[in-house]
Order: structure tokens, then C-alpha cells, then sequence
């Protein structure tokens, strides 16, 4: 052994470094059953709810949108007669019938542009311009640890920017700094830099002795809450390791996941296939991965707008206004289409060519928070400013 | 131009005012006058430390004891970049120097590699695009001899924000720091505003090049396309006047009015008179009669560079770079007033920082949390690493600030709160522990040059020698629980160079080191 253990737990580090010891880690993780979760699964680049849930019964998306309704076609998979799932989305329909999964039809940011970067800009921020998240603000309101917020994915999304503590796992579930250095190494370095920031209460020195401590925590309890499942691809990936987050009882509440690959100006088909099965696969692993305990958690898909109803010249759709988003859990007052449908026809249209808003992402938001995190009005009012909540009646009282 | 009885009368204010009194010398006389600062004498290594420290990115080894000898030639050299000469800057560019390439084939090349390999070709074009262009600042910012200049064009890049992430900005970013940024880094403000306000990248970036006045029944009537207040707004905002810089919503409308037919054709500015308002507008009080055409756009344009908001604003966030966070209001006082002297000359601006009492003061050093830019310039610079590849723009897309693509108009945040997340102190952690470990993606250290091994020394005289060594390196020097803490875990391993990788990953990694 090349590396000397002595002096390990002498010293001004002592402290800390004996909370890093591998056995006194389960005293961090101590069950909490009472913590409810929140997962938020961001769908970037605007997703097609017209493809996602498909509303079959409505003779208008033939005719709006003719190869990609084809091509949907027979293998959709149908709900209520008049709304399906995209086949890819088949794994999801045992939640449906249980009554674990709702729909949300016409869900948007009412006001929000259809500029990618300004619409996921002011959906983060809560629905008006601010240096801080809805979901960070949401923390504050609540007593809350380092593992209270989890973001899952490169980086801290725009919801979660803000005063108070948030993590970011990458979506394989790696945390940690020297991930690629050889395990005894690895430890030295880490108990190298516990040292090193054991002392000093400046603003840098008490946010690396945070990370660093959260990062072992999580670490360790992502150990010993194996994945049971493995879906291809990232979204999988990124569900699974929020699913285990949850398992592992961090006390997480709040759980961001970003995804990608969902802006289809083109060959739309083809890529939303992909995109689908990849994301049905996903949100199953997840429900599978959680057993009993997604009775404690719910999961809601959002984006920053939708596409137009009509398909463009290249097999694709171009930005929209609303989409749709599916809403999973224990809590969800499910096998229902929560929210009116404003229909297809060019009169019923935004500006004639998208999906009205019937629900506005706050609302949605907010009933899920409201939900499964009781959070009061108050609060919801300080999340999403200068919206007054609309209950949807989405969650069981 | 050369102002030296204005800056002398501002010195001698200051100097009145500062309550802080001037720094002590060791002997002095009758004859010679204190020193107010250490441009003028006395200076430590420990103040060229901080004055390179803020005014490039971060010393090289030796270079402060060096600069400490003849600060106000340095800073004066500095503020003429013109004349430095820079092969080693130049070198820099080489490998990525494509990325400068006309936007017509840059574009071209895009569409090439789409052709040949669709959309996989396509999007690893773009990225190889990004990354390049990203390396174009990222590589002079480290290697170049200009120093000052590539501070100050980080800090119009990051004032004047565009995204590589929207559309054919992609195309044009690059060349919008080259021809807007670059040539006025350090000359005058109303030049490179009116630089910025035509370049493509920010017509595109910012909607002005969609945003027009249709004549009743044109086509683009007919379209319904209309007025964009986008760039009227950030023109205002976060260009010139600050968002407390008094004016009202329908001054953001008569902007976008004057600015319409500022537009973009085949990748070039071209004023678009049939789209423009002919129409009379107020900004500000200020009146603009009906028929200005292009000209009053200009006019506008001179009426914010030269606005007493502006040059409050701008120096604000000048002082928030270059002194601290939160600026002593008498710094700000006096860059306000070299500004309105000089109609906003930058260099003229700078120097006047420099040489105010606060910019020296000790409640500043020390205390700025480096960006991720500033954190991974400044290791790389103080190891001598050499940059190769685009390695560093993916490590600085990781830590969140690399060039060109902040995710909103008001750009990076340039104080703390915005860089103190545990997701970055970790990456910051890794930054060093890759430094040490010879891993940095995209850098070459010859660690065996700085920090060389034992080689027939005593362990105990070779660790002393290192810590000495990295005391040098790190500008404010270890701390005692940093050096006890590296002193401690180098003695641990066996071999020297695993005591080293611990020594270097501790000491870049340490709290000294993540301020500047």
C-alpha cells in the first residue's frame, strides 16, 4: 500500500474526517419515510404533445399534420377513445389503468415567447424575470439540507440557481471529484481536501466542505441502492439514478431532470420514435426502480412550449405554444385528462397555427407541489409572482 | 490622448478624500513624497501579485517580481497593447484560427459535413465550430503577452453578450469579437457601441434585424411582422444607460422605432430604409424629428455612450472586475469622472482605477472568487502549462463559463454568489487535481521545469523547496492551514511524485487560490 493511513484522523480535520469513515455513513442516511418527492423531467428544445398523446378522436390532426398522423398511426396506443399514447409510451398504460397517470392536454407558459432560451428561461424562473428559480425559492420556503434539491444531468438548471443549497448527480449517478483515479488514491485525495477545507468560514471554504461531505453522502448511498433496471439511453439513465436518489431516502424533495432531443424541425417521426421509447422505457424503470415507494413521489414532464399543429415542409413541426405533459405517482388522481381540450380547429388555434393553452405550466407546477409537498398559497405565490393559482384538481386531496 | 493635469487634480481629490491613510514606506524623508500608491514606488511583489492578478489573467511564474520592479511601465505598456510584441499570443491562435474564417464558410462547411455524414456530421461540425471559436478567446486569454487587452476583451465579450447557441450567431461570433470587440477593447466606448450595434451577431442575437416598420400594405404588413424591442431594451439595460438608468417603457418603443431597418443581409449590416420608421420619436427628452433615416440611429447610439447613466453604469461594472464585488464608492467616483472628461476613454478609465488608493486597498485584495475563466487561466498561467487543444473549452463548458454561450443577454455574473455552487467547487476541485495529475483536458505542463523531484536532495529540503515553490505560485501566498495541510500529505506517500500530484492538487485547489 503505497499510501499511508497514519494521521488520518488526527489533526484540525478530525472532526469531519470521522463522519467520512465508511461505517458512520449510515447515520447520514438514516430512513426518513415521511419525505415525499417531486420530480420534474424537463423535456428541452420544446416536445410535441400533439405526438406524445396523440388526440386520435380528433378528426382535425389528420388533416393538420398528414404523414405524421400516418405514420403514428396503428400503433398507437389508445386511452379514452379520444386520446392515445405514442407507442413508445405503451409501458406506461398499467399506470393508466391503475389510476396512477394523468394527462394535462393544452399545458404552456401563458405569455412566454417561442424562443427557446427565453421560454425555458422564464418557465425557470417562475413565470417572471428573477436571479433565482422557482425551485430554489421553493427550498428556501421549507426546512431543507444539502440533498433537499438534486439536479440530475451536466449542470444546475436555471430552477435551481439560487441562495440556497442545490447538487447536481450526473445522470450515471457519478458525484464526486477524482472519479477516474484508482480507489485508494482516491481516498487519500479526498481526505487530503477534507483537510484542506476543515478550517476557514469564507464563502469558497464553506461550500467545498458542503460539496465535499454531500458528495460522500450521496456517493455512499447511491452504493447501496443498485439499479434493478438498465433502459438504454441517457433519460433512462437519468430516471434511474432519481429513482435510487429517492430510494436511498436522502430526504430529496425536489428532483430536476434534464432531457434533450426534442426539438424536431425535421424527420420528426423517426426521431420522436426514438425519443418516445427511450422516455416510456425511462419513466417505467423508474416506476419499476421505486416500487412501493412511488406512492410517496410524483413525476411530471414539462417543456418550454409546444410545436405547431400543422406539420412543416421538412417531416417536422416548428415552435408552438402549448404542449402536453404526463403527471405519474402514488398521489396523482390518475386515468384522467385533467384540464380542458381547446381542439384542433384553426378557429380554436393560437394566433392559427398552434395549440392553445388551456393550463398554465404554473398551475400544473403548482398542484403538483401543492400535492405532494403540501406546499400552501403563500408560497406557490412567492415560486410563480403575479399568478394567482388555479387548482386542477390533478393530485388526490 | 493624454490627459495628465486632469488625472493629477483627480489624484490630489482622492487623495483628499481616501480615509484610509496612504501606505507607509519604510524610510521616509522630507524630500520624497509618500508614495499613494505602488505605481509610484515601493512597490512588494505581493502588489504586482494584485495588480496582475486583476488586470491580467494571473501571474506566470517569476513575473511578479519582475512587474514589482517597474509597475507603472508595465501598466502603461499594457494600456498600449499595440505596442507589446506577441508572438506567443500569435502562436496561440494558430491551431484554432479556422474558427475566424468568413461566416459564409463557416456556415458552407457546416452544410458540407451535413451532406457527407447528415445529421451526425452536422451537429459534430457545429460543436467542432463552438469549440474553436471558444478557443480563439480561451488561448490568447492565456498566452498572450497583451494581458490587460485580453481582460478587457473578456469583459466586452461578457458587457456585449451574444450566444454561439442561437441560430447563425453561430456564424458570426467570432468575427463580432474580432471587428467589434477586439480593435476597441481599450479605445472608445461610443466606437464600440456603435461596433457592437451593427454587427450582425447582435442584430441576430438580439431580434433588431426582424424588428421593423412595415409600410401599410408591404409584404411584411401583410405578414404581420412588426417592432421587436428585444436589442432597444438590452441596448439600454445592459449596454449603456443600467436598469436604474431612468428610462420609462415607452423610451425602450421609441429606441426599437429609431433602430428599425438596422438589419442583416448575406451575413453583413445593411440598413433596410424601406423598413424603417420615418416617423418622429423622443428618447430620454431627446427629440428626433420625422425622416432621420440611419443617421438617427447613430445619433441615438452617441446619446447613450454619453449619458452620465452610462458612464455610472459601465464604471460600475468596470470597478466590480477590476477592484472588488462590491466597489468602494470612491473608485467608481473617479473612473466616473475620467469617463465624462474623456467622453468614455477605456484605457483613460483603467489607468485611473489603477492609480486610485482603493484599488490598492487591503480590504480588496484578496477577496474576488475567481470566475471558472479566471480560475483555469490563472492555474494554467501560473504552472506554465502550454494549451494544444480544445480540451479547456469543454472543461469551461462543464464549469459553466465558457466563452459565448451565456445562457442570457446580461452575460456572466462577475462577483461570487454566482460562482459558489457545490457542483463547481467540486469541478474546481478537479480542475486541480487534473492540473497536478497531468490530466487537464487540452494542457501541456512540464511539471519536472516548475516543480522539479528530489533528485539527490533530502525529502525533507525537497518538500520545503516545493511548498516554497507553490507559496510562490499561488498570488497571496498559502495560508498557514493550506501549508500545514500540504506539508502534512506530502509527507504520506512513498514516492515523490505522488507527494507532488497531492502538493499541486492542494494548493490549486485551496481556498487562497480560488480568490484573486
Amino acid at each position: 500500500m503505497t499510501w499511508s493511513r497514519r494521521g488520518f484522523f488526527a489533526g484540525a480535520g478530525a472532526g469531519l474526517a470521522t463522519l467520512f469513515a465508511r461505517g458512520a455513513l449510515r447515520a447520514f442516511a438514516a430512513p426518513d419515510a415521511s419525505t415525499k418527492t417531486v420530480v420534474v423531467l424537463m423535456q428541452r428544445g420544446a416536445c410535441d404533445g400533439l405526438a406524445m398523446i396523440p388526440p386520435h378522436g380528433d378528426p382535425e390532426l389528420g388533416r393538420a399534420r398528414p404523414s405524421l398522423a400516418t405514420a403514428l398511426g396503428a400503433n398507437l396506443v389508445d386511452l379514452d377513445g379520444q386520446f392515445g399514447l405514442h407507442a413508445g409510451l405503451a409501458p406506461l398504460l398499467d399506470h393508466w389503468t391503475a389510476g396512477r397517470l394523468a394527462i394535462v392536454p393544452a399545458v404552456g407558459l401563458t405569455g412566454a415567447s417561442r424562443s427557446h432560451f427565453e421560454a425555458q428561461d422564464l418557465l425557470e424562473q417562475g413565470g417572471a424575470p428573477s436571479d433565482t428559480g422557482w425551485a430554489n425559492r421553493a427550498i428556501a420556503h421549507r426546512a431543507h439540507t444539502d440533498t433537499t434539491a438534486i439536479a440530475v444531468g451536466n449542470s444546475l438548471p436555471r430552477a435551481l440557481a439560487g441562495d440556497q443549497p442545490a447538487l447536481v448527480v450526473e445522470q450515471s449517478g457519478e458525484i464526486g471529484v477524482a472519479r477516474k483515479t484508482q480507489p485508494k488514491k482516491r481516498d487519500a485525495i479526498i481526505a487530503a481536501l477534507t483537510d484542506l477545507y476543515a478550517q476557514g468560514d469564507d464563502p469558497f471554504t464553506s461550500t467545498a466542505r458542503r460539496a465535499l461531505a454531500s458528495a460522500q453522502r450521496i456517493e455512499a448511498a447511491l452504493a447501496a441502492q443498485p439499479a434493478a433496471t438498465k433502459p438504454q439511453g441517457p433519460i433512462g439513465q437519468a430516471l434511474v439514478t432519481a429513482a435510487r436518489l429517492i430510494r436511498a431516502r436522502l430526504g430529496a424533495e425536489l428532483i430536476v431532470v434534464d432531457t434533450g432531443g426534442w426539438d424536431t424541425h425535421t424527420a420528426e417521426s423517426q426521431r420522436l420514435d426514438r425519443q418516445f421509447h427511450m422516455l416510456g422505457d425511462a419513466i417505467a424503470a423508474f416506476a419499476t426502480e421505486l416500487g412501493d415507494q412511488l406512492a410517496d413521489v410524483t413525476l411530471v414532464t414539462i417543456s418550454e412550449f409546444g410545436r405547431t399543429v400543422r406539420e412543416n415542409g421538412t417531416g417536422g413541426t416548428d415552435h408552438g405554444t402549448a404542449t402536453m405533459s404526463l403527471v405519474l405517482g402514488g398521489a396523482v388522481h390518475g386515468k384522467r385528462i385533467v384540464g380542458a381540450w381547446p381542439g384542433l380547429t384553426t378557429d380554436k388555434l393560437f394566433e392559427g397555427r398552434d395549440l392553445a393553452i388551456t393550463t398554465d405550466s404554473r398551475d400544473l407546477l403548482g398542484d403538483v407541489l401543492a400535492g405532494t409537498l403540501a406546499v400552501d398559497s403563500p408560497t406557490l405565490a412567492a415560486l410563480f409572482p403575479d399568478h394567482a393559482h388555479k387548482p386542477l384538481g390533478l393530485m388526490r386531496a | 490622448m493624454e490627459q495628465p493635469e486632469l488625472l493629477a487634480g483627480l489624484a490630489a481629490a482622492a487623495l483628499a478624500a481616501c480615509s484610509k491613510p496612504a501606505k507607509p514606506v519604510a524610510t521616509p524623508t522630507a524630500s520624497a513624497p509618500v508614495p499613494r500608491t505602488p505605481l509610484e514606488g515601493g512597490a512588494t511583489p505581493r502588489d504586482a501579485v494584485h495588480m496582475l492578478s486583476r488586470l491580467s489573467f494571473g501571474p506566470r511564474p517569476g513575473e511578479a517580481d519582475v512587474v514589482s520592479h517597474n509597475m507603472s511601465g508595465w501598466l502603461e505598456e499594457q494600456l498600449a497593447p499595440q505596442t507589446i510584441h506577441d508572438p506567443r499570443g500569435a502562436a496561440a491562435l494558430v491551431p484554432f484560427e479556422d474558427a475566424l474564417a468568413p461566416s459564409d464558410q463557416l456556415e458552407e462547411a457546416v452544410a458540407e459535413a451535413a451532406a457527407e455524414d447528415g445529421k451526425r456530421g452536422k451537429q459534430q461540425e457545429r460543436r467542432d465550430l463552438l469549440l474553436d471559436t471558444q478557443m480563439t478567446a480561451v488561448a490568447r486569454h492565456i498566452a498572450s503577452e497583451r494581458q490587460l487587452f485580453e481582460v478587457m476583451t473578456d469583459f466586452w465579450t461578457n458587457h456585449f453578450s451574444v450566444s454561439l447557441q442561437k441560430g447563425k450567431v453561430r456564424f458570426l461570433a467570432a468575427d463580432f469579437v474580432e471587428r467589434t470587440i477586439r480593435p476597441n477593447a481599450l479605445g472608445s466606448f461610443v466606437d464600440l457601441l456603435k461596433a457592437t450595434a451593427r454587427h450582425p451577431a447582435m442584430l441576430l442575437y438580439l431580434d433588431n434585424a426582424e424588428s421593423v416598420a412595415p409600410k401599410p400594405g408591404s409584404k411584411q404588413a401583410q405578414k404581420g411582422r412588426g417592432l421587436n424591442e428585444n436589442y432597444a431594451r438590452e441596448l439600454m439595460e445592459l449596454h449603456t444607460l443600467g436598469v436604474d438608468g431612468g428610462y420609462t417603457q415607452q423610451d425602450v418603443v421609441e429606441v426599437a422605432r429609431v433602430l428599425t431597418g438596422w438589419s442583416v443581409q448575406d451575413g453583413e449590416y445593411m440598413f433596410r430604409s424601406r423598413l424603417h420608421d420615418d416617423g418622429e420619436k423622443t428618447v430620454l427628452g431627446t427629440h428626433f424629428p420625422a425622416g432621420g433615416d440611419e443617421r438617427e440611429g447613430v445619433r441615438l447610439l452617441e446619446l447613450l455612450a454619453t449619458h452620465p447613466a452610462t458612464a455610472h453604469h459601465v464604471c460600475t461594472r468596470l470597478c466590480m472586475r477590476l477592484v472588488a464585488d462590491s466597489p468602494p464608492p470612491g473608485v467608481v467616483t473617479d473612473a466616473v469622472a475620467v469617463w465624462t472628461a474623456t467622453s468614455g476613454n477605456i484605457a483613460q478609465v483603467i489607468r485611473a482605477i489603477v492609480r486610485s488608493p482603493a484599488f490598492w486597498d487591503n480590504s480588496v485584495r484578496n477577496t474576488k472568487v475567481k470566475s471558472p475563466l479566471e480560475l483555469v487561466a490563472s492555474a494554467v498561467r501560473a504552472v506554465g502549462g502550454h494549451v494544444d487543444d480544445v480540451g479547456l473549452a469543454k472543461v469551461l463548458n462543464k464549469l459553466g463559463q465558457a466563452p459565448l454561450v451565456a445562457p442570457a443577454p446580461t452575460g456572466y455574473a462577475d462577483s461570487a454568489a454566482a460562482w459558489l455552487s457545490t457542483a463547481s467547487t467540486l469541478e474546481r476541485m478537479d480542475v486541480a487535481l487534473g492540473l497536478a495529475s497531468g490530466k487537464l483536458p487540452g494542457v501541456t505542463v512540464d511539471l519536472d521545469h516548475v516543480l522539479p523531484l528530489p533528485d539527490g536532495r533530502s525529502l525533507t529540503v525537497w518538500r520545503d523547496a516545493t511548498l516554497a515553490t507553490l507559496d510562490a505560485m499561488i498570488p497571496g501566498g498559502l495560508g498557514d492551514h493550506t501549508r500545514a495541510t500540504i506539508s502534512d500529505w506530502m509527507a504520506r506517500p512513498k514516492q515523490p511524485e505522488q507527494a507532488r500530484t497531492l502538493a499541486v492538487a492542494l494548493a490549486f485547489a485551496s481556498p487562497e487560490f480560488q480568490r484573486q
